[in-house]
């Protein structure tokens, strides 16, 4: 359990040191919201930057398809699920 | 379904002697025959007269008109007399009658199709003349981008006479020798059937021909010219009509969703099988049947397209002001700008056909360029439409390690490189199509750049999805630039490049210039590193344009005060700069 929350937490540090959100700390996001548009307020250029990230920590590639990563980019546990689902390959 | 009433249709032009028979046999075959006599000699109106009183229709031209116009001439006489069919037969008996049957057979089943004959030759024909048939076959392969008609000079035909009619009372089709051939052309472009049937010819050794070689000589290569930028303007419509006829027959299950019959995937099909026939053409052909219709082509752009000639005017005189003075030479160095334009598209379906040499490359950027791919450099290559790119593809060939993506915003650009590929038999660079990058594209283009290798972008286009531009200077006046390819460069942290092809002469030099590198850059110098990046690479075009102003192939006005001033600025033309195709085409 406590694994998961330390992803969770990474994750959270990952993204704000990625995007240089000098304002908000771990604790400002909330894992259900949206990570874009209405919840962190992140934009399309964030997105591919959390994309790179992903693969450049975890190893994680994407598929092409727009869809499908806007699912996995939907809130923080949605990301999180997506990076342990990777691990246990 | 109306009833089908077939009739014989002779058009005569002092064939005396053949006349007569030809009747006959059409008379046993139970065919009403109408009779043109197009401006005959006293001997020929004479036994013309002869036919007539026996019970004939007679139409008759009082001096000589031609060949397409005593057709007409006949074609409406027929749906006055209440035919629905008229079985087209030369009056000099080339033709052996035994093939008509099947003519007649074949339009009871058909009655909406246009039939032709083609022949099947004896020994008796002319070999010359057999070869110079072959031209106008491929003429009419290229205008009609499909080998649907076999052939268009055989004067036997059966016309649906009332449908040809109304074909005929928007396009004339020509009062001689071209009629034969432009209104199967245009048949086919109206999406009528057609269905080719065989025919045996011989060429009687009294035989009397027409054609009369400067004249009609002259009429025919307009004629092609003329259709040929009659199918450049329906390449799509045709080309989207056999790509519909394909996807029936093989019965795709698929269903095509929505955009299949968006504007921009219809044209890239359009220009995939015509450019698809361009290479095939200039293997077998060489260069001049390029060149012969480009320059009439051009002409025919230049002095229509008023948008693209309007920007191309203020583009030189931005250039050299002395140009608003003298507006003679204006209008010269803005045509030469457009005849530009169509020898790189020769160069283009030569370098597709791997017919550029090697050694035709020169310039600083080869060494440049080389030591990049030797070093593994990777990076963003900014190019512009100016010049000719894909002449650098001979380059490319010499360096299998070298991995090199190409962008475009266009869909199908794959299978088109493949088509190419194929056509060619050579490699082509790999593909990316984006309409929205995603994380997963910029995932894939930050692993190539990694691994060394590069990725080539246009920079001087504001695609139609995107709307984030920024205004730089570029040759004195600000011009609104796209910042998505800068965007991308400072995303995936690395160098940029600016690379580019000039035609001098013979030659095509060839320029490598590394611009702003944002390894280690900083989120927060994100916005100002893309600002300069951006001034450096339209500083840098601005000094090759200069160098060859007639290669900018940017046909649109592309600064703010040019579409301002525009009378309409929302005209389709002008909307092409947010768009990804904007050549006159």
């Amino acid at each position: 359990m406590s694994e998961t929350l330390d992803l969770s937490l990474e994750l959270k540090r990952m993204i704000i040191k990625t995007l240089e959100l000098e304002d908000i700390t771990p604790e400002d996001i909330d894992p259900e919201a949206p990570l874009f548009e209405e919840g962190l307020g992140l934009d399309s250029i964030d997105a591919l930057e959390i994309g790179l990230m992903l693969q450049k920590h975890y190893g994680i590639k994407l598929d092409s398809e727009a869809e499908e990563t806007r699912q996995h980019f939907a809130s923080l546990n949605a990301l999180k699920a997506l990076v342990e689902a990777h691990r246990d390959h | 379904m109306p009833e089908i009433r077939p009739c014989a249709l002779v058009p005569v032009y002092d064939h005396p002697t053949t006349v007569t028979g030809v009747c006959q046999r059409l008379e046993r075959l139970g065919l009403p025959v109408i009779l043109v006599d197009d401006g005959s000699g006293d001997a020929c109106a004479r036994v013309l007269d002869a036919l007539h009183r026996q019970g004939h229709a007679l139409v008759r031209h009082a001096i000589n008109r031609g060949k397409g116009a005593a057709l007409r001439s006949g074609l409406r006489e027929a749906q006055r007399l209440g035919y629905t069919h008229a079985l087209q037969v030369d009056a000099d008996a080339q033709h052996d009658m035994q093939d008509l049957p099947s003519f007649l057979a074949a339009l009871e089943a058909q009655p909406d199709t246009l039939f032709v004959g083609y022949p099947r030759y004896d020994d008796s024909v002319p070999r010359a003349r057999l070869y110079g048939r072959y031209a106008t076959h491929v003429w009419v392969w290229i205008n009609t981008l499909s080998l649907a008609i076999r052939d268009t000079m055989c004067g036997i035909r059966v016309y649906p006479v009332a449908a040809v009619n109304r074909l005929l009372a928007r396009h004339d089709c020509g009062d001689r020798m071209t009629f034969d051939t432009e209104i199967l052309v245009r048949w086919h472009w109206a999406g009528h059937d057609l269905v080719n049937l065989p025919i045996k010819v011989h060429y009687p050794e009294d035989g009397v021909s027409h054609f009369a070689l400067w004249r009609d000589n002259r009429q025919i290569s307009l004629m092609h010219a003329k259709l040929f930028i009659g199918m450049l303007w329906r390449a799509p419509l045709l080309l989207r009509r056999r790509w519909r006829a394909r996807r029936e027959t093989t019965k795709a299950t698929q269903r095509t969703n929505a955009r299949s019959t968006h504007w921009s995937s219809m044209r890239e099909r359009g220009t995939l099988g015509g450019m698809l026939l361009l290479v095939r053409l200039r293997r077998w052909l060489g260069r001049w049947p390029f060149r012969v219709v480009l320059w009439p082509v051009m002409l025919w752009y230049f002095l229509t397209h008023s948008t693209a000639r309007q920007a191309s005017t203020a583009y030189l005189k931005r250039l050299d002001p002395a140009l608003t003075h003298r507006p003679a030479r204006l209008f010269g160095q803005s045509f030469r700008h457009f005849l530009s334009f169509g020898d790189t598209l020769m160069d283009k379906v030569d370098a597709w056909s791997g017919q550029i040499a090697r050694e035709r490359l020169t310039g600083p950027g080869i060494d440049a360029f080389e030591s990049a791919i030797a070093q593994q450099a990777g990076g963003l290559i900014l190019v512009a439409h100016h010049g000719n790119l894909d002449v650098v593809n001979a380059l490319t060939q010499r360096h299998p390690q070298l991995d090199l993506t190409v962008m475009l915003h266009t869909r199908n650009a794959g299978k088109f490189n493949e088509l190419l590929e194929s056509a060619s038999g050579i490699g082509r660079p790999n593909v990316i199509e984006v309409s929205e990058i995603t994380p997963g594209t910029a995932q894939r283009l930050a692993r190539r750049i990694e691994a060394g290798g590069f990725i080539v972008i246009a920079a001087d286009r504001v695609p139609l999805s995107s709307s984030r531009t920024r205004a730089v200077d570029f040759l004195g006046e600000p011009a609104d630039f796209p910042e998505g390819p800068f965007h991308l460069a400072a995303l995936l942290r690395c160098r940029t490049y600016y690379l580019s092809c000039i035609r001098d002469e013979r030659r095509f030099v060839i320029d490598f210039i590394p611009l702003e590198s944002a390894k280690a850059l900083s989120r927060r110098d994100r916005h100002a590193w893309i600002g300069r990046c951006m001034q450096r690479y339209a500083d840098t075009l601005a000094a090759q344009v200069r160098r060859a102003p007639l290669q900018w192939f940017n046909f649109f006005p592309f600064w703010g005060q040019d579409r301002e001033s525009d009378v309409n600025p929302r005209s389709p033309d002008t909307d092409a700069r947010y768009e990804n195709r904007h050549d006159p085409r």
